[in-house]
């Protein structure tokens, strides 16, 4: 029987996991062993994926991957003969360890030489979302993102710290489930082990799924790194009513372990104590992993045949020995590359034939079923069951991933984000308005006439003053999507969005940089690391700029609340509809086209629901908040100034005194009372209208404007919205920065940019922006070149500046495509 | 010369010098690569689905 058989709520228990390379690599090291206890919980919306629970976590597996378990499905009696033979087998294979066999955590030898250096080293390893960012964050008092999924650390990220007269450097790595990785932010992280060799290795391993994150464990062990384990999310276990006796479990393995609780601070002190105790211990007695008669029959073998050969090599030689009996890719080429290749790979494969032979297994599944045996003898005597069942994930989870809820549930929580963003920021919205408007009349009425007040007006509160208005919004749309990431909701997200995803040729795990892209594309194309094939990878990484980042939101809702009040969340709605719309079909063009390479499978672990603390969102939205205020201080300051240059000079001195002569004569006029003073008014701002647009059209950026306009003109755009949407290729902002700079208007008064932009007209009296024109000119702004810092991060994470410009072109060609179609049709029916 | 004429040009110099540093930084300067190191494992499963093995 196929686990993919499994009815909702049965039970069954793994036989075997057929198939090869890197999906059944990664579904064996996430638990999926002969004998494992396995449940099918629920299906998502579309049937598929579907979500499983084992080793007390849960786990989605999409139908066509699930085919390849082989499951029984058995009475309890049977199940319990079965076990029992199984544990004869087992105890055939693996020697017992006993406790007498380490000497424990507690025994130290200290390294003298070592008391003098001060400075330690510290690497935090552990499973996806074990909470190493926390620690990390806790103890170095950094500010790294943190969130309730897998893969929300991508690189290693650096902090310091002091405590009791040491210094410490940490390292915060990615998530890893095994040292024989497949995705590059796993690879990352084992060739930082190896190659940097960090001083102590604090390895984290979430309670509330032990089993699983002792895996690591193992591998770790066999590495026989310096290693404090932090026994994080301990409350969580202590709230199941289990009882883990982590110091017998520790003396097992020869490794400290101190139980934390990341989110509150709990336990850190004591993790540094020990790591401090580790750092100075010599020669710590390793303990191995005993892999039974067969296994380490094989690996002595291999050890004989290669000790001359990698004995210069940074990992141990049984370490390299198991990689190599278990096919890792990365230890087979470094062997390649020896002069006894050919006879070492000789020897390698007699000694699988030799294991799958008596152990009718191969060597992966035999070496990961050794290691979960290994994992589940030392827990048989340490860990307690489960009193208290946590019916939160079961009951919420019925509900947002329910078959008719599920969609309708993700549309109304994407709707009440963007209601929220532009109703309630709209009063915040409004204050800031008005302090930015009294700032830019204060300098109005207060300085001499001169280019200084031109620049302060309007090129800096003009240009910085029209973006930061924003930032309310961009703080709860931040709000938002903290919530998501950080409950649990956004794993879910990408559960019932597997099967459309599949449609479109990627799966669930693209959802998540995909979702994260509405706060900013740049983190989103980094998190594309989480996925496993390069192909997926690729295709979306290229479609994460479709997705409205929070520096196009400003652009929106500029327009929406100028020309679109009523409708304005409809509006951002839409908007944001579209770009997954073109995200969708692009994904489908370039999996038909440029990459063509079968998809991985989707193995997502769903983790349980957790109430984010206030702490934590409010953390996440001040950063947001402090980026923001940054960008307006650095490069929306600067691109405001280089708009307002080139907007200002070069001055036509001659043309500057024919227009000051024609108001001298209105003057006059009014002086002779030849004409009323509204007549004058009306005279003196015709005279001002015609000085700025004759200034403008000639000044520099009017040049490039007008050089660039025949291309933009069929789109209805004039050359100000051109200039516009050139800038803004900087930095979406920059759109509003410049657009505050050149549509300046000619009232004294200084008003806000959205009233200037419903008053500006052509010269025949005709409006510039047009519903039309808006629709155009929104989509534009939605797929048209991604910004510099997204252009560089496509660049960094494809290793190629090909795929990057190919990024620009497209995108930019096909917004221009769009925005064309919009505008061409849209006058035959006006 | 005017006073605000003469602080506009500083600051236009002063503006002109980040952008410019900003460009050659961007184009001219090798990023470091905080993930790899030059490390091009991830382009090995595509390798080795192109040589078939």
């Amino acid at each position: 029987m196929r686990l993919s058989e499994l009815q909702t709520g049965q039970k069954a228990y793994i036989i075997k996991v057929n198939g090869s390379g890197a999906f059944r690599k990664r579904i064996l090291e996430m638990g999926f062993v002969r004998g494992e206890e396995v449940k099918s919980v629920l299906n998502a919306p579309l049937k598929d994926p579907i979500k499983y629970e084992l080793m007390e976590y849960e786990v989605s597996l999409r139908r066509s991957e699930a085919v390849m378990v082989e499951i029984a499905m058995l009475e309890e009696e049977t199940r319990e003969k079965t076990s029992s033979q199984e544990v004869v087998q087992e105890d055939d294979m693996i020697e017992p360890v006993t406790i007498s066999q380490s000497n424990g955590s507690g025994d130290f030898r200290t390294d003298h030489s070592r008391s003098s250096q001060k400075n330690i080293k510290v690497a935090l390893l552990g499973n996806p979302n074990s909470g190493k960012t926390s620690i990390f964050n806790l103890a170095s008092g950094a500010h790294e993102r943190v969130g309730n999924y897998s893969g929300v650390t991508v690189n290693a990220k650096e902090g310091t710290l002091k405590h009791n007269g040491y210094s410490f450097t940490l390292v915060d790595l990615p998530g890893t489930y095994s040292l024989s990785a497949y995705t590059p932010e796993e690879l990352y992280a084992r060739k930082y082990m190896l190659e940097e060799k960090p001083d102590v290795i604090v390895n984290v391993v979430s309670a509330s799924a032990l089993e699983r994150n002792l895996y690591l464990t193992t591998e770790l062990l066999d590495l026989q790194v310096p290693m404090v384990i932090a026994l994080n999310m301990y409350d969580e276990l202590e709230k199941s009513g289990r009882t883990f006796d982590h110091e017998t479990f520790s003396t097992l393995i020869n490794t400290p372990i101190v139980p934390t609780v990341g989110k509150r601070g709990e336990g850190i002190p004591q993790l540094l104590e020990k790591v401090i105790a580790v750092y100075l211990t010599k020669g710590r007695e390793p303990i191995q992993i005993p892999y039974g008669r067969v296994l380490e029959k094989s690996i002595s073998i291999m050890e004989r045949e290669l000790h001359r050969e990698v004995g210069n090599w940074e990992m141990p030689l049984r370490y390299v020995c198991v990689k190599l009996l278990e096919g890792d890719k990365e230890v087979e080429s470094r062997i390649r590359t020896l002069p006894m290749r050919e006879q070492i790979f000789t020897r390698r494969d007699k000694e699988r034939s030799y294991i799958e032979k008596l152990l009718r297994e191969d060597p992966e599944s035999a070496f990961t079923n050794a290691r979960y045996g290994f994992i589940a003898g030392g827990l048989k005597e340490t860990l307690t069951e489960k009193i208290h069942f946590a019916e939160k994930t079961k009951l919420l989870d019925s509900i947002v991933t329910n078959r008719y809820l599920g969609f309708p549930f993700f549309f109304l929580f994407l709707w009440v984000m963007f209601e929220a963003t532009f109703r309630l920021g709209n009063y915040p919205m409004e204050w800031i308005e008005w302090l930015v408007a009294t700032l830019g009349n204060l300098i109005r009425e207060n300085m001499a006439e001169g280019p200084l007040k031109a620049l302060i007006v309007d090129g800096i509160v003009g240009g910085v003053g029209g973006v930061i208005v924003f930032l309310p919004n961009i703080v709860i749309l931040y709000l938002f999507i903290a919530f998501m990431e950080d409950s649990g909701y956004m794993a879910r997200a990408a559960f019932i969005m597997d099967k459309l995803m599949h449609k479109i040729g990627l799966h669930g795990k693209s959802f998540i940089p995909l979702i994260m892209g509405f706060g900013c594309n740049v983190p989103a194309v980094m998190a594309t690391r989480t996925i496993e094939s390069r192909s997926s990878r690729m295709i979306t990484m290229l479609i994460v700029p479709f997705m409205s980042c929070s520096a196009r939101l400003p652009v929106y809702i500029l327009f929406a609340g100028a020309f679109f009040p009523e409708r304005a969340s409809l509006v951002l709605l839409g908007l944001y509809a579209f770009g997954i719309l073109i995200a969708a079909f692009t994904a489908r063009l370039f999996r038909r086209t440029l990459f063509r390479e079968e998809e991985t499978p989707f193995v997502m672990e769903l983790p349980p629901y957790r109430m984010p603390t206030p702490k934590s969102i409010i953390t996440h939205m001040w950063d947001r908040s402090r980026q923001y205020l940054q960008k307006m201080g650095g490069p929306i300051l600067v691109a405001s100034i280089v708009i307002w240059f080139l907007g200002y000079f070069p001055q036509d001195w001659k043309k500057n005194a024919v227009f000051e002569a024609e108001a001298t004569q209105v003057e006059a006029r009014f002086g002779d009372s030849e004409i009323s003073r509204t007549e004058r008014d009306l005279l003196l701002a015709d005279i001002a209208h015609s000085r700025n647009t004759a200034h403008q059209e000639n000044s520099y950026i009017g040049k490039i404007g007008k050089f660039i306009v025949p291309v933009m003109r069929p789109l209805g755009f004039d050359w100000k919205i051109s200039v516009s949407l050139l800038s803004g290729m900087a930095a979406k902002e920059i759109v509003i920065s410049t657009m505050g700079v050149l549509y300046t208007g000619d009232s004294e008064d200084q008003q806000s940019l959205q009233t200037r932009l419903q008053a500006e007209a052509y010269p025949d009296g005709s409006p510039v922006f047009t519903p039309l024109v808006i629709t155009g000119f929104l989509l534009f702004v939605l797929i048209y070149f991604p910004c510099i810092a997204t252009i560089a991060a496509i660049k960094e994470e494809s290793h190629s500046w090909k795929w990057a410009l190919f990024s620009v072109f497209y995108s930019t060609g096909l917004a221009w495509l769009i925005a064309l179609v919009v505008h061409q049709l849209g006058r035959l029916f006006q | 010369m005017d006073i605000q004429l003469f602080i506009v040009i500083i600051i236009g110099i002063v503006t002109g010098t980040i952008l410019l540093r900003q460009i050659y930084y961007f184009f001219f300067i090798q990023k470091d690569h905080t993930r790899c190191g030059s490390c091009n494992m991830c382009d090995l499963p595509k390798k080795e689905s192109s040589s078939g093995s």
